[in-house]
């Protein structure tokens, strides 16, 4: 292990250039600049990657068991339910990531350097949001492909194969990408809500997987406006009759999301940090 | 140049800060002091706009901090020691900063050269000391190169160099024509390194001179004399214009020349004088002493009535003069 140097004070400090190249007063930060802050920080903490390797793991993992229990008699929805049913538990992982964005930095108190580097706060969160969307669209596509992948590898013979020719696989597919990019932004919502970790975490666990088991068992009404469970409703072949149609489903979710968003910020931009 | 005006903060019922009014200005290294409690951290937070004052305003270079474009170039603050997540590296976290205020790559490289993070820099900061966790701090003030610097007690849990380096640093950039505000609940560190003070005390300014003036104000310069002939000294120094009291002290109490040759401490004139009038009127003196006022003492004092969590004002009391 290096010792650090001791620098003695002085002319060193002096030697600080007073004027940096490049520098003048039009050289206003951009909203590009604050997504780049953005991406640098979640790049470089290990919870972003460890989070999303478990998000394709479990969702990988278990689509392969599903598509083994997928039966010859079975109609080509139902493997897709199979296959896809690693997604519910997956997702979980999705919102880790997206609570973990916003907590880690306030239980580290990160969020104070963050706050003073950009102290316009809505410009700030609003990068963020870009951020974890996009990279949750990407890794939730690539995760949602790949376990369509394998648990149609894990298929029995004679059961019916779903195809991406078939538009409502496709639909699904696709659409199961933007789900989980949604659900990021969801979790990160709550994670600006609520800023400790562990409060976070299972807030965004309750509602995504807890509340709507409970919600399945008092009734369908409740269910179906429930914002994750109308959006989950995309990865549905054929849909069910008592929830939202899929594409109307992922709409509805992604207002409620924005909605959310738009409350957390508005509360961070008016709280002391 | 920072200015506050009017700067209120409560929470609930509790008043933090207290229509506080100051100007910190450039070239100087100014003290922020208070005991623990006294809002010198709820001050600074306002004045970097993380926290909103409930009433009054304070202004860097004559901006409300939350509407500078570029806030890294025109003040660098360092409220916490290691707010920086510690699995991120030192040179990743000053990277995104930079990104941030659209400031160039190598900036980052040339910071932490100056701080001595040069080497450490790829390793994760949760391994880091408090040193070099205040090193990242400071370095990331410096990222844009400002006019005003703010450190919220850079020396706490800093071994002796780490102190001096720190000392050194601010003594440089305000030498530099920077504007350095430093908050401190250590008396003496303030001492050493700063021109200018500004001391609070449960939320109100108490104090807001430079050095110099503050020590002298104190009630604690002074002359100790002892003499043999107590009556007729006391008397002529007081036809002087000097005012002379009996010096309560505990450990000369426990002596018994303390009976005979109590301990006397003049003001108003100094030792020369003293000793020239003693001369003139054929008086013996035993002892001839400037007390040489410290910060601590001369702070005790001040903000005695506001200190908030009190512990005992030993220091304060055990030379403090009482009338003869």
């Amino acid at each position: 292990m290096n010792m650090v140097r001791t620098h003695t004070a002085g002319a060193e400090h002096r030697a600080v250039p007073r004027a940096l190249p490049g520098d003048n007063r039009s050289m206003q930060p951009r909203f590009a600049d604050a997504v780049a802050f953005e991406w640098i920080k979640m790049r470089s903490i290990r919870s972003t990657w460890w989070t999303l390797a478990a998000a394709a793991c479990i969702s990988i993992g278990i689509g392969m068991i599903g598509g083994r229990e997928a039966l010859p008699q079975d109609t080509t929805a139902f493997v897709m339910e199979k296959i896809l049913v690693g997604l519910s538990l997956g997702q979980m992982a999705i919102c880790v990531f997206g609570v973990l964005t916003a907590t880690s930095e306030y239980g580290t108190g990160s969020i104070r350097s963050t706050f003073t580097a950009v102290p316009d706060r809505l410009r700030l969160l609003a990068a963020k949001a870009l951020v974890v969307f996009t990279v949750s669209l990407v890794a939730g596509t690539a995760i949602v492909f790949a376990t369509f992948a394998a648990g149609t590898l894990t298929l029995g013979s004679g059961v019916p194969v779903p195809s991406l020719s078939e538009d409502a696989v496709l639909r699904a597919l696709v659409g199961g990408g933007c789900y989980l990019a949604l659900l990021g932004v969801f979790s990160l919502a709550l994670g600006l809500v609520l800023r400790a970790s562990a409060g976070g975490i299972t807030a965004a666990v309750s509602i995504t997987f807890i509340l709507p088991t409970v919600f399945h068992m008092l009734g369908d009404a409740l269910l179906k406006w429930w914002p994750t469970q109308a959006g989950r409703q995309i990865l549905q072949v054929s849909p069910s009759s008592t929830d939202l149609a899929p594409v109307p489903g992922l709409c509805y979710f992604a207002v409620t999301t924005v909605v959310a968003l738009v409350v957390a910020m508005v509360l961070t931009n008016r709280r002391d940090a | 140049m920072i200015e506050v005006k009017g700067l209120s903060k409560r929470y609930g019922d509790k008043i933090a800060v207290d229509d506080l009014s100051f100007t910190v200005r450039p070239g100087l290294v100014t003290g922020f002091l208070g005991p623990n409690g006294a809002g010198k951290s709820t001050t600074l937070r306002m004045i970097v706009g993380l926290d909103q004052p409930t009433s009054g305003t304070a202004t860097v270079c004559g901006r409300p901090y939350r509407e500078l474009a570029r806030p890294l170039c025109t003040a660098g603050a360092l409220l916490e020691a290691k707010a920086v997540h510690s699995g991120r590296t030192a040179r990743e976290h000053l990277r995104g900063l930079a990104a941030s205020n659209r400031l160039p790559k190598r900036r980052v490289d040339e910071v932490l050269e100056l701080v001595g993070l040069t080497d450490p820099a790829r390793r994760r900061v949760g391994g880091f000391s408090l040193g070099m966790g205040q090193r990242l701090g400071i370095a990331a003030a410096l990222l844009g190169d400002p006019e005003v610097i703010i450190l919220d007690e850079p020396v706490n849990g800093l071994d002796p160099e780490g102190i001096q380096w720190v000392r050194e640093f601010m003594r440089g950039m305000a030498d530099d024509g920077r504007t350095v505000l430093v908050s401190s609940h250590l008396m003496s560190e303030m001492q050493d390194t700063a021109d200018h003070l500004i001391v609070i005390g449960r939320g109100r300014l108490a104090a807001d001179s430079s050095m110099a003036d503050f020590l002298a104000r104190s009630s604690h310069n002074g002359v100790v004399v002892r003499t043999p002939h107590t009556a007729q000294l006391v008397s002529v120094l007081r036809s002087s214009g000097a005012t002379v009291d009996a010096l309560v002290d505990r450990e000369r109490e426990r002596g018994h020349d303390a009976v005979e040759e109590p301990p006397l401490i003049v003001k108003g004139l100094d030792a020369r004088r003293i000793g020239e009038l003693a001369g003139q009127n054929g008086l013996w003196l035993h002892e001839l002493a400037p007390q040489r006022v410290s910060l601590q003492e001369a702070f005790m004092e001040l903000t005695a009535d506001a200190v908030e969590y009190r512990v005992g004002r030993r220091g304060a009391a055990e030379h403090n003069g009482v009338a003869v």
